[in-house]
């Protein structure tokens, strides 16, 4: 693969046109405390920015109401602290209540998929077919959701790529090995440069994110998108919402003392899971069982290292080109859990956690990044009984707190994982490999790595546990029991309310969510214009 | 938030250490931030990068103080600050109670940390300390542990200067995106 040196040539879509900055308000600047529009979408990530093109282009009147910085192409420099600070919630600090998840997502205009790795997959069918089993969703199984698929692969150019990296190779090659099947990861980019910083803000605008596609395509028909804006609650009358009460954030990301009320007949919420829920919460929304919050589900991730003799360059090339979902189904829908394995990228900062520990050995683990390669294990969560996911309350000051126990349903798929990772990377050629795990050592074969593995003890803090798909909290679904928004998401105890994100998902999905909820929501907005063209 | 930090103290995460102690915290000595340090930082006070800068040592080895020489303690500093506040309440929360608790050397007597000043600590008995917490049978010094090294780490690979530490080339050059 060959290394870019150098970035030249590449305009910013929002300084270059003036007929899309002119709709864009930072909201410390309206001159007005109150705002209106025929519809209100609150959050621009996935599900945000799909919803607003469809409307716009329907010709309704739509304001976009962001809680991020509005950061674009010239802000983007492949730079760890200032994707972090710019364009993660928490400054990609958030976590788990116990502290045994870290969690990526975004916070900016386009949210997630500004700084996702780009992989785009359909919704597999087991998930679909298990949603309408269990919690009767009605009219999204394969066949339903093939049309929208493709709408939506067609517009954001999603194809399987082929310009794969040595970190990549390595799962490919270790799967050949031991004739495990893998395939190329379908991305949604457009002339990509394969530098590999498409978690800090793609620089060459080939990620066909929402801040690059939907959001300005919505601008110039017309919708309005007011950023830097927090909303704080829904103002809730008669089961309708009559308002949406904001608060401008500085560009500390500080409250300021400037509240704004936005005002339309009709409100999508569309602020991701976690940032979605607490705000339902926040906003006393009707909730007779108690349900909102709860069922929040992240894939947990978890990671093994493998040090080669060749160099690996894990901090260049697309991301993620290869996986395997050989064992994501193997034991059924529900049973001991599945998991997808990819790879991560690994940038110093992020790898520093990663690799876990301090001293002399981190030191040398860090020195050694050239040659070392990382795979990941995306954990199926909330299909069996024993996987309930996290319930999401609030702190004192109305902060989302994400408690997610983690217990010895997940620990026994976790601990499948490692070995079948470290399997994967001895066969692909590795020297030494290490599960990331706070006691894990180095093991130089896959017999002395099974046998030393089994000594391990699995728990919080000792185990690394990432998440960067953040899913549920609001299911979609006629079961009322689990379930608060309908199978056309919208919210069964309110009359204006939709719900368009991945916080619908009744369980997690078993693979990277971005197209599942580009396709999902392309179906429910264009319902919902239809709806209200018939009124 | 500043103003009521200790108040923390009297809840939450490393409650059961506090409980381990088996005295009321109203009978606890903390240490007094001084005043002149604070006004650079949003979140940590005096006490909090006296316990920083002792362990960023020990955490990053050789790699410290590294091509930033007089600059590192500052940079690091300044980066763990911004990082913190950037958080959401229930981990801020969490933090102030992990700074205070070690920032007092009552209470660092029964969380199994040196109780002579931090700035004073020798390399073993700091080494000792993080080997304990890293080992730890509850899961609140085993959390502790982790956040320490990952706010230091972290904010130490960030930086531009230290990146050949981590064989890394740095990403490549960009020219000013055209109007």
């Amino acid at each position: 693969m060959k290394i870019v040196p150098e970035i030249r040539g590449i305009s910013d879509p929002y300084s270059a046109k003036k007929s899309i900055v002119k709709q864009t308000i930072n909201a410390n600047q309206l001159e007005t405390d109150d705002i209106s529009a025929d519809i209100i979408i609150i959050g621009t990530g996935a599900g945000g920015g799909t919803s607003a093109e469809i409307l716009a282009q329907a010709g309704l009147k739509v304001l976009m109401i962001e809680e991020g910085p509005l950061k674009t192409t010239r802000d983007f420099k492949m730079d760890e602290q200032k994707a972090y600070a710019d364009l993660y919630q928490e400054n990609a600090g958030r976590g788990t209540k116990d502290g045994g998840i870290g969690i990526l997502q975004g916070r900016c205009v386009g949210g997630t998929t500004v700084v996702n790795w780009t992989s785009s997959f359909r919704t597999p069918s087991p998930t679909l077919d298990y949603w309408q089993k269990t919690f009767q969703v009605k009219g999204c199984n394969h066949s339903d959701m093939v049309p929208w698929f493709e709408q939506m692969e067609k517009r954001l150019n999603i194809m399987p790529w082929h310009g794969v990296n040595e970190n990549n190779s390595v799962l490919k090659e270790g799967c050949e090995k031991l004739n495990i099947p893998w395939k190329a990861i379908p991305r949604n980019v457009k002339g990509c440069w394969n530098l590999g910083y498409c978690g800090m803000g793609c620089p060459t605008n080939a990620k066909q994110s929402m801040l690059v596609t939907t959001i300005p395509d919505a601008l110039e028909h017309g919708a309005t998108l007011l950023y830097q804006a927090r909303v704080e609650r829904l103002l809730i009358k008669n089961n309708k919402i009559t308002g949406v009460e904001c608060i401008a954030l500085d560009d500390k990301k500080h409250k300021t003392s400037k509240k704004i009320i936005a005002k339309a007949p009709y409100v999508i919420l569309a602020a991701g899971a976690i940032n979605g829920p607490a705000l339902m919460l926040r906003s006393n929304a009707p909730d007779p069982n108690k349900r909102i919050g709860k069922r929040t589900f992240l894939h947990p991730t978890v990671f093994s290292f493998a040090q080669f003799d060749k160099e690996i360059s894990p901090f260049y090339g697309a991301p993620q080109s290869i996986y395997s979902d050989h064992f994501q189904w193997k034991n059924g829908t529900t049973g001991p859990l599945g998991y997808k394995l990819e790879v991560p990228p690994l940038h110093p900062a992020i790898s520093s956690i990663m690799l876990m520990g301090h001293g002399s050995s981190h030191v040398d683990e860090m020195s050694k990044l050239n040659n070392t390669h990382a795979m990941l294990a995306l954990l199926r969560d909330g299909f069996d009984d024993d996987s309930i996911g996290a319930s999401v309350t609030l702190s004192d000051n109305g902060s989302p707190i994400v408690d997610y126990p983690m217990n010895d349903y997940l620990f026994d798929g976790i601990k499948r994982a490692y070995l079948s990772m470290a399997e994967i990377q001895f066969a692909a050629g590795a020297k030494r490999v290490r599960p990331a795990h706070q006691h894990g050592e180095w093991f130089d074969s896959y017999e002395s790595f099974k046998e030393g593995f089994h000594k391990l003890e699995h728990k919080v803090s000792n185990n690394l546990v990432g998440s960067a798909h953040v899913m549920g909290g609001l299911p979609m679904g006629e079961n009322k029991e689990f379930c608060l928004v309908d199978s056309n998401c919208k919210y069964h105890y309110l009359d204006n309310l939709w719900v368009f994100d991945g916080s619908v998902f009744p369980t997690s999905i078993g693979t990277n969510p971005q197209l599942s909820i580009y396709a999902l929501v392309c179906k429910q907005a264009t319902n919902l214009v239809k709806k209200l063209q018939e009124n | 938030m500043k103003t009521s930090r200790r108040d923390f103290l009297k809840v939450g995460l490393l409650g059961s250490a506090v409980l381990l102690a088996g005295s009321s915290l109203s009978a606890l000595s903390l240490v007094k931030p001084s005043k002149n340090d604070l006004q650079h930082f949003s979140f940590l006070n005096s006490a909090d990068t006296q316990l920083l800068l002792a362990l960023a040592p020990i955490i990053l080895k050789a790699n410290y103080p590294g091509m930033l020489g007089k600059e590192a303690e500052q940079r690091l500093l300044i980066s763990i600050d911004n990082q913190i506040s950037s958080l959401g309440q229930h981990s801020q929360k969490q933090l102030q109670q992990l700074f205070d608790l070690l920032g007092s050397s009552t209470l660092r007597y029964f969380a199994g940390a040196p109780t002579i000043d931090w700035s004073l600590a020798s390399n073993d008995q700091i080494e000792s300390f993080l080997e304990g917490w890293k080992n730890s049978m509850f899961a609140l010094k085993r959390t502790g542990y982790a956040a320490l090294c990952k706010l230091i780490t972290m904010s130490w690979y960030t930086q531009p200067e230290n990146f050949s530490q981590a064989s890394y080339p740095g990403p490549p050059k960009i020219y000013p995106p055209q109007e």
